[in-house]
């Protein structure tokens, strides 16, 4: 599963306290290999207005970021000190040379742009004049248009902006412009700034930082982990996972995780708790932690996680 | 390993066996003081904490849903026996308290030592008692 030679590690930016991941592929290859979700908390350029879909970046909790570090498959970056020394580090001709390189790009994107969206308003016109709601109009206006062209001619007029250099909306989601001082051109700076053109980012080879969850918190997390269950926070059940048995796409989740360390009281009325409100959402309430044997035992001997789950018994 | 004196523990026991057997209808009561009250062959330890041991009416905790099929055409079978865990509303009980619960209990009939199940009594303050199934081990919800 890990391949620490052929892959190269994930990064996983250290912004603020929390752990974020901005790319993508990485985001996939987490989920599929190591049934990490994360959240996602970016607000989308083209719907801002709303939480409920949100894009990049995909946080991390803490476990996460640290099982993955102690797997050797990503590394924690300090986001303000990456930033910083790649400025630093960037001489002119690299500046020039990254610079040169967007140019080609956009100019090539421009042009297949154009490419299609003449293709796109010819069709659309076509499409009309066949159905006869086609009145000399041009489809410039997308509010004026019949519900039969809308789409053709809304792709059209998004991309015509970008001709005009007072857009790229559907670039948006990718980037974000910025402006020279002629104001002539625009360029589109990725997200996943792993990469600026052919100039690999810098980065600091021992990062100083490792995510430090409670060791309590981590155990179980890592014990549920590999049993091949999902875990995402759990906040909105009022524990700290919730645990699904396999991508929360497909299944609906089963427990309720505490994790406890092996000699932390815990109270009835907060057994009593869980085990409602996990009966109430067809989930058990599940307490775990790591078994210590004997208070005086010697450290040698294995330890494992214990798990404990609790549901209403269905009387009293 | 608990707040409560064994005389405490006992008392409450006394409330949970009169609300299993007048108020749920409980049969086949049986008290368990010692592990050799668990296994003849034990030691006559006492056990972490005084326990019940009995036949609810019906079976308490079924991992599928009742077969519609078997139901109507032959008896039900008689319910499994359980093992009842007394608690105090206002206890605190820690992870190495729930586990020598366990460790004392004897492997089920099936040999699968994670299906070892108890049912939590928790008495509060006004008597009133309500009951919790407690698995060890990862253990599917009944419902999911």
């Amino acid at each position: 599963m890990a391949d620490d030679t052929s892959k190269p590690r994930i990064c996983i930016n250290h912004v603020a306290g929390r752990y974020l991941v901005y790319d993508v592929n990485d985001i996939a290859y987490l989920r599929t290999t190591w049934h990490m979700c994360g959240t996602l908390f970016g607000t989308l350029p083209q719907a801002q207005q709303q939480n409920i879909f949100l894009g990049l970046p995909l946080e991390l909790m803490q476990e996460e970021a640290r099982l993955l570090v102690d797997q050797r498959v990503a590394m924690i970056v300090d986001d303000s000190l990456a930033h910083r020394d790649a400025i630093k580090a960037l001489s002119e001709t690299d500046k020039a040379d990254i610079l040169a390189v967007k140019i080609q790009e956009q100019d090539k994107l421009m042009l297949a742009n154009r490419e299609e969206s003449m293709k796109k308003k010819e069709a659309a016109i076509e499409n009309a004049k066949a159905s006869g709601k086609w009145k000399t109009k041009p489809a410039k206006a997308p509010g004026a248009s019949t519900s039969r062209t809308e789409e053709g001619s809304l792709f059209a007029s998004a991309s015509d902006t970008i001709v005009d250099g007072g857009g790229g909306e559907e670039l948006a989601s990718t980037g974000q412009r910025t402006s020279p001082e002629d104001g002539s051109r625009q360029y589109i700076i990725p997200m996943a700034s792993s990469a600026i053109g052919p100039h690999h980012l810098r980065l600091p080879q021992e990062p100083n930082h490792a995510p430090n969850p409670p060791e309590a918190r981590y155990q179980v997390y890592k014990h549920l982990q590999s049993l091949g269950y999902f875990m995402s926070p759990g906040l909105r059940f009022g524990c700290q996972y919730v645990a699904y048995p396999g991508d929360p796409l497909r299944f609906h989740s089963h427990f309720l995780v505490k994790s406890l360390r092996w000699d932390e009281e815990l109270s009835i009325l907060d057994l009593v708790g869980g085990g409602r409100l996990g009966t109430g959402v067809k989930k058990a309430w599940m307490i775990s932690g790591l078994e210590q044997p004997d208070k005086e035992a010697d450290e040698s001997e294995v330890q494992d996680v214990r798990t404990f789950c609790i549901e209403w018994a269905g009387f009293g | 390993m608990t707040t409560a004196g064994r005389s405490d523990l006992l008392n409450l026991r006394s409330v949970v066996l009169s609300n299993l057997q007048y108020q749920h209808y409980w049969t086949n009561i049986k008290l368990l003081d010692t592990r050799a009250d668990l296994d003849e062959k034990a030691e006559t330890d006492s056990l972490p904490r005084p326990m019940i041991y009995g036949r609810p009416p019906e079976q308490l905790y079924n991992p599928e849903p009742a077969s519609t099929n078997e139901s109507s055409s032959s008896e039900k079978p008689p319910a499994d026996m359980e093992y009842v865990l007394p608690v105090h509303l206002t206890e605190k009980l820690t992870l190495r308290a729930w586990a020598s619960v366990f460790d004392t209990l004897p492997t089920p009939s099936g040999g699968d030592a994670s299906k070892k199940r108890i049912v939590v009594a928790v008495v509060s303050g006004d008597s009133t008692v309500v009951y919790y199934i407690m698995h060890d081990g990862i253990v599917k919800p009944r419902q999911n």
